[in-house]
């Protein structure tokens, strides 16, 4: 992988890295894609993607506060500032 | 007393400051001093990616070192409501990422089998803890092994339960659509105590599941004629001679014990390795950006090589361009894994592998070249990708190191899982 895609993705990642380290992460990035790229050797285009393990649909709760556990056990541990959003 | 005589005694031994160090203020944090003075409670060890309450959780990496959980995981009530005692957080790779335990951040976790050798990972310090009697029994996590792969190199039995079956409200979160906590012990039968007491339908995590529903759907697990499936796959190349020969031992002592053995197919083994760690990276780079130094702990240059390695790789994966032909490539695998594990429960009831490729390997021989490390996952990454529940119990030594058999079985089938697990373990206990 050339190292100045390199730095405009540790740039997005948010990450500071030193030109060593790029050069390290370059060798080894470039060799785990070409690992991966074993992949195409599979036809996939009538296959729909899957993102999750068990079929669930979405999960609703009515919104009630149900319990108090959270509401007294941190005070004194912050500090009040004043509002940023009106 | 005896495992604190242990804790004490082996001092240098495990990861000093991840588990002495709170383990010395027993009673203030319900360690298991408090145990002799109630007569209640068995101590349990936690793996560090997991929230209890006012002690640090340090998911093993610098970034979160002075990080207090303020709440407790769902699983750690439970323990609690159980009578468990928490005895002490154990040493994991840095965020659940690794096959050692080597990328922690902080010190080494060895195998008691052999100090000049890994303790597997991701939950090493999990697995060690409980081979080396320090703790009865422990919580790991398991996203492509990190329970199955460190009990099958520590000699214990891991479970990975199905996806959904646990909470995973208070866990630190690697890859969401494959993390699911388990536990190790030293026998089945604990490991399916231990398993009902955390399972479980819980508001707090939405990919949770109400267990009493499935169970319906599915009705009662098959208790007459256990079919066994041997998939071919995983005996192909890259296994060790040694490890093989027990395995096929292993098989053949279930077939004396009854079960029906059959070998099936799951062709699309080959390439689980590559969309497992194509799905891991994109969903780590999403995850690990809610550490921006604001809202938790340090600065985000304080993450290990191992870390930063993916995050890198996740959001190149995830990027215009290249999104199709890797992490959408990859969830059409995925597709693919899942359907063969389905069509082979279709002819079996469970199915049986070893754990890993070979036993537990010496520091430092894989720590340098990160895709020789992925490799030693491949046995296990399969069940994550499908959700699927899956266990590792003790079948044997190879040069002098434990091996791991692996069953698998059908989404929230752990019940069949044990039994079987049980009975080979009872007809190993004769022998």
């Amino acid at each position: 992988m050339k190292k100045n895609l390199l730095k405009n993705l540790a740039k997005l990642a948010k990450l500071k890295l030193s030109d060593k380290q790029l050069e390290k992460y370059s060798k080894e990035i470039s060799s785990i894609l070409d690992y991966v790229g074993q992949m195409n050797k599979v036809n996939t285009d009538k296959i729909e993607p899957m993102a999750h393990a068990i079929n669930i649909k979405n999960i609703m709760r009515q919104d009630k506060i149900k319990s108090q556990e959270f509401k007294n056990e941190n005070l004194g541990k912050y500090f009040k500032t004043k509002a940023i959003f009106k | 007393m005896k495992i604190l005589e242990n804790i004490l005694k082996q001092k240098p031994f495990l990861n000093k400051k991840l588990f002495e160090e709170y383990a010395e203020k027993k009673d203030e944090f319900g360690c298991f001093l408090h145990r002799e003075k109630k007569g209640k409670g068995i101590p349990i060890a936690i793996k560090d990616n997991i929230l209890v309450k006012d002690i640090p959780c340090t998911a093993g990496s610098k970034i979160l070192e002075n990080y207090i959980a303020p709440y407790n995981a769902s699983v750690i009530k439970k323990l609690k409501k159980a009578g468990f005692a928490i005895l002490g957080k154990t040493n994991l790779d840095e965020f659940a990422m690794g096959s050692s335990t080597e990328n922690s951040a902080f010190k080494k976790t060895l195998n008691p089998h052999d100090k000049t050798k890994v303790p597997g990972g991701t939950s090493g310090g999990s697995a060690a803890a409980v081979a080396a009697d320090l703790a009865p029994c422990a919580l790991g996590s398991d996203t492509g092994g990190s329970i199955r792969q460190p009990a099958s190199f520590c000699g214990i039995v891991g479970l990975k339960p199905t996806y959904g079956a646990v909470s995973r409200y208070g866990v630190i979160a690697t890859a969401s659509s494959l993390d699911q906590i388990g536990v190790l012990t030293k026998t089945v039968k604990d490991a399916k105590i231990l398993f009902d007491i955390i399972k479980g339908h819980d508001p707090l995590d939405s990919t949770s599941v109400d267990l009493g529903s499935v169970k319906a759907r599915h009705g009662k697990s098959q208790e007459k004629n256990i079919k066994i499936g041997i998939p071919k796959e995983y005996f192909q190349k890259g296994i060790n001679p040694e490890v093989e020969k027990i395995i096929k031992k292993a098989i053949h002592d279930l077939e004396k014990l009854g079960f029906s053995i059959k070998e099936i197919s799951l062709p699309h083994t080959k390439y689980a390795l590559s969309a497992y760690y194509l799905i891991n990276f994109a969903e780590i780079s999403a995850n690990l950006g809610r550490y921006d130094g604001i809202r938790f702990g340090k600065i985000r240059n304080k993450f290990g090589p191992e870390v930063q390695r993916r995050i890198m790789l996740g959001t190149y994966i995830l990027s215009h361009g290249y999104y199709d032909s890797y992490y959408l490539k990859a969830q059409k695998l995925r597709t693919l894994i899942a359907r063969d594990f389905k069509q082979a429960f279709r002819k079996v009831d469970l199915l049986v592998t070893p754990t890993s490729p070979f036993t537990a390997f010496k520091f430092g021989e894989k720590i340098n070249d990160p895709l020789t490390m992925y490799l030693s996952d491949i046995y296990t990454v399969p069940v994550n990708l499908a959700g699927l529940p899956a266990i590792s119990i003790p079948c044997g030594f190879a040069q002098n190191m434990p091996v791991g058999l692996q069953i698998i079985g059908k989404h929230f089938g752990e019940n069949l899982i044990f039994k079987v697990a049980e009975k080979y373990e009872n007809t190993c206990k004769k022998t």
